[in-house]
């Protein structure tokens, strides 16, 4: 074989060896492919309700009276006038708030939680439409009295979050009944709405 | 920037992305505050008089005199002396009852509870000299001892109405001592009774 005769077999091999190569081959691997889901954090409140409270017209002795309700569920006169102001039994009896936190990832420490944005909640109460109060429905006042205030506090500010992501604290607060009631002053009144919001993880 | 350098800076990254999925979650709900403002309930009872009696001096047939004031007014000698040495005086008011009126109560069926405090047993005092009729009964100059009363009410839970009213009396029987002496003759009266009325029987 001349040299010339070598040199085509070389490349001719080659080729061979290049044809061997691209013929077609197979692998896998197994793969795991993960999701998850988890409710939010969810946050419930019930309505506070300071009761209906029996309060003669006119000019009272002691002025004003201020009523608090403790975590306790117990609506007592804390300042002002007793003069004849009276919670009255035929409604539903007083409540505080009863908040309940769940679907936290945390499963211990302590939440954060703000009324309005802030530590207590202040307003002026105003008509309410006629219901809200028991089975009964307390008519709204044919005329809104004014200065008729609330402050709303919490019975903790930092609650505990439990080993099941869940947290529990009460709204609680007072309010001033205002002297001089007209006998147009009288129903059922509300608030307007207060935003309470619960952080979790607050120290991070 | 060198290979370390990049491998760092990942790093970095890595952890600040770790810091921010561990930021604190927040939940929110709002509340209602409600409260009612509610007339005072009123109860009114007029006075009990179970009028003037002329009693003999001395020691009377069968002791001491039992009268019995009923619910339309009317006194009747029901135990002790005879009528001859006990009667009713028409010279001045008549006997009549205490008739308590309430008002303003939220309930508007059912029944309330109407009672006397202790006070509703006891001895008369020297009355100052009115409280009879338009005439002037003078005090005695001296105070007979164990000139005693005893009142009920007529009804223990009187019908509340649906406009939130209820009545009751007051009614009992007195008893008149016997041996009087003239200085025992005058106007006497008994120590302030409280009545009261509950509506919340109603809610039962």
């Amino acid at each position: 074989m001349n040299k010339f005769t070598k040199r085509i077999l070389v490349t001719a091999l080659l080729a061979g060896s290049l044809a061997t190569t691209a013929q077609a081959e197979t692998a896998s691997d197994t793969i795991d492919v993960f999701a998850g889901l988890k409710s939010i954090m969810k946050l419930t409140c019930t309505d506070v309700n300071f009761g209906v409270w029996r309060v003669p017209t006119g000019v009272r002795t002691g002025g004003a009276t201020t009523i608090t309700l403790d975590a306790s569920n117990q609506a007592t006169r804390t300042a002002g006038s007793a003069d004849k102001v009276a919670l009255s039994t035929v409604f539903e009896a007083p409540r505080t708030g009863v908040c309940n936190v769940t679907g936290s990832t945390l499963t211990s420490g302590l939440g954060a939680v703000t009324l309005n944005g802030a530590a207590t909640a202040t307003g002026s109460f105003i008509t309410n439409g006629g219901t809200g109060f028991n089975s009964e429905v307390l008519a709204a006042p044919g005329t809104p009295v004014e200065s008729f205030t609330y402050t709303l506090n919490l019975s903790s500010s930092t609650p505990t979050i439990s080993g099941t992501g869940t947290a529990t604290f009460t709204i609680q607060g007072t309010m001033s009944i205002p002297d001089a009631l007209s006998a147009a002053n009288y129903g059922g009144y509300k608030s307007t709405t207060v935003v309470a919001a619960f952080e979790d993880n607050a120290g991070a | 920037m060198n290979k370390f350098t990049k491998l760092s800076l990942c790093a970095a990254l890595l952890a600040g992305s770790l810091a921010t999925t561990a930021q604190a979650d927040t939940t929110s709900t709002t509340v209602q505050v409600f409260a009612g403002l509610a007339p005072v309930m009123v109860l009114t009872c007029t006075d009990v008089n179970f009028g003037v009696w002329h009693a003999s001096l001395g020691t009377r047939t069968g002791g001491a005199a039992t009268i019995t004031l009923n619910n339309t007014n009317q006194v009747s000698l029901s135990v002790g002396s005879a009528a001859a040495e006990v009667s009713l005086s028409s010279a001045f008011l008549g006997p009549r009852t205490g008739i308590c009126d309430v008002t303003g109560s939220k309930v508007t069926s059912g029944t309330g509870a109407a009672s006397l405090n202790a006070a509703a047993t006891g001895a008369f005092v020297t009355n100052g000299g009115t409280g009879f009729n338009s005439e002037v009964l003078a005090a005695p100059g001296t105070a007979v001892a164990s000139f005693t009363y005893a009142l009920v009410v007529s009804n223990l839970t009187p019908v509340i109405t649906a406009q939130g009213t209820a009545q009751f009396k007051v009614r009992g029987t007195m008893s008149i001592p016997d041996g009087l002496i003239p200085a025992n003759y005058g106007g006497y009266k008994g120590a302030a009774i409280t009545v009261t009325f509950d509506d919340t029987q109603a809610q039962i």
